[in-house]
């Protein structure tokens, strides 16, 4: 089933530049996906569109089938969105009182936001550190935070944008587990990424930007052979050794 | 370099804490002008007093913490002796801005930004032609982000000294090369900030309804007026 649909998406900025020319995808139900380009390919343009947090210049987006704009505040809340950058996502002094944000913005009962809360905070493990401050927390702990303000919202979609940034390896681990974990949940998650060496290997789907544009959409094992050509680096070589053998590789855990 | 940050929420449990943000708000807001009205001795009894609420619910976790508000208390009290020429004035001045600091950390150090941004939302609804939710918000905004801000700023100051910024002998270029990068960040964290709660569906529209007044508060009110009071009468 297809949950998620970008249809022909442009956006040219103000200076003209143009981020997206005529992107077209689909995400089905379950599915992982990640996305990857080098620096300026429109990776994070693209989603911010995806959670309706810029408007086409043209072209849709669709979610369940309906345009995300026709009830925006009911998609975004559906597909949840882990920016790069957690201490700008962390707005609260506390672990529980930033994990709460979001179930408040939907005016839920208090009761409804507590369950909500204490799930997600189990989820990523940071319930034991519920009444710290957000400050004191490392960077792979800020990380879970940021998704668990997300999965305290109940999303079906978690978008990840530079998921391992500035987080060392038992940071990426931490992550990288949560990010599998969600997904065999059911969870559909779509991992914006140029550090493919770290998590390729867990993905069903790899699509790769260039300009603004898609230039490849296949399964991990067909797609990364061309993923040299547009600046991304890859453990290996693909035209030399077996491309299923580099995928192996293409994981930090363990 | 987080631990070391000045105007930070405390994580130890206190009976501050305990306490109804408005109320808090609002013995704040008097002592602050009792401090500015009220005798010498009266000074006396309200520092005494706040600097026992200080060492009881704010823990300093190193002495360049508050540098910078020792500092800004020298340079007030160097400008009250040269406006003055009377020491016990400036040694008077620079007493009241340091209480006033410390009673501040005391309610930022006690209370959660979330219960201050409730408590501004009350304060503010009765006031007409003015948006309460955009005020609370901006204010637990800014409470949570200065330390982000102090930390970002003395990063700056680093990347500077690191690339003989104290070299500059003009003051006005040396303040450039901080302000102007400090500024750029303040900005595009709010830009950052305001985007990743907008994807968590922020609107404005939230639960702002704080606990109703109970007995308990009515005596923290009482017991906070009466020291107000004795500064008042000493």
């Amino acid at each position: 089933m297809k949950l998620l649909e970008v249809d022909n998406l442009s956006h040219r900025f103000m200076d003209g530049t143009e981020a997206l020319k005529k992107v077209t995808f689909s995400v089905e139900s379950g599915e992982f996906l990640v996305i990857s380009g080098k620096n300026g390919s429109g990776k994070s343009v693209l989603m911010h569109h995806l959670n309706g947090l810029l408007k086409p210049t043209s072209g849709r987006v669709l979610f369940n089938g309906q345009p995300i704009f026709k009830d925006i505040l009911s998609v975004r809340q559906k597909i949840g969105l882990v920016f790069q950058n957690s201490n700008s996502q962390i707005i609260s002094q506390t672990v529980e009182m930033d994990a709460a944000f979001g179930p408040e913005n939907l005016n839920l009962p208090k009761a409804e936001v507590k369950k909500r809360v204490d799930s997600s905070l189990q989820h990523v493990g940071l319930d034991d550190k519920r009444k710290h401050y957000t400050r004191s927390l490392s960077g792979g702990e800020k990380k879970r935070l940021a998704i668990a303000g997300i999965l305290a919202m109940e999303p079906e979609i978690i978008i990840l944008d530079e998921p391992f940034t500035n987080l060392d390896l038992p940071g990426v681990e931490q992550i990288l587990e949560k990010i599998i974990e969600l997904n065999r949940k059911g969870h559909t998650v779509i991992c914006i990424t140029h550090e493919l060496e770290k998590m390729l290997a867990h993905a069903d789907r790899l699509i790769i930007m260039n300009e603004g544009k898609i230039v490849c959409d296949d399964i991990p094992g067909k797609a990364l052979i061309s993923a040299t050509s547009y600046g991304i680096r890859i453990p290996g070589d693909a035209e030399k050794e077996d491309p299923a053998d580099i995928l192996k590789r293409m994981t930090w855990l363990g | 370099m987080a631990e070391a940050v000045f105007f930070r929420y405390q994580d130890q449990s206190s009976f501050l804490k305990k306490v109804d943000p408005r109320i808090k708000i609002l013995l704040l807001l008097i002592y602050t002008i009792i401090l500015y009205h009220t005798s010498t001795r009266g000074l006396i009894l309200l520092s005494v007093f706040t600097i026992f609420l200080f060492t009881a619910n704010y823990r300093i976790k190193s002495p360049g913490e508050i540098k910078g508000a020792l500092l800004l208390s020298l340079f007030i009290g160097a400008a009250a002796y040269l406006s003055s020429s009377d020491l016990f004035f400036s040694i008077l001045a620079v007493s009241r801005f340091l209480m006033a600091v410390l009673l501040g950390l005391v309610l930022i150090g006690t209370t959660h930004s979330v219960e201050i941004e409730k408590a501004v939302y009350w304060f503010v609804k009765p006031v007409p032609l003015i948006s309460e939710t955009e005020i609370a918000m901006r204010v637990r905004l800014t409470i949570t982000f200065i330390p982000d801000i102090m930390e970002t700023a003395a990063q700056i100051k680093e990347a500077g000294l690191s690339r003989c910024v104290q070299n500059v002998k003009n003051p006005v270029r040396k303040l450039k090369a901080l302000i102007v990068p400090l500024l750029y960040a303040i900005i595009r964290k709010a830009e950052e900030t305001a985007l990743t709660m907008e994807a968590r569906c922020y609107s404005g529209e939230r639960d702002y309804a704080l606990e109703r007044f109970t007995l308990t508060d009515l005596l923290h009110l009482s017991t906070g007026l009466a020291v107000a009071a004795g500064t008042l009468l000493v």
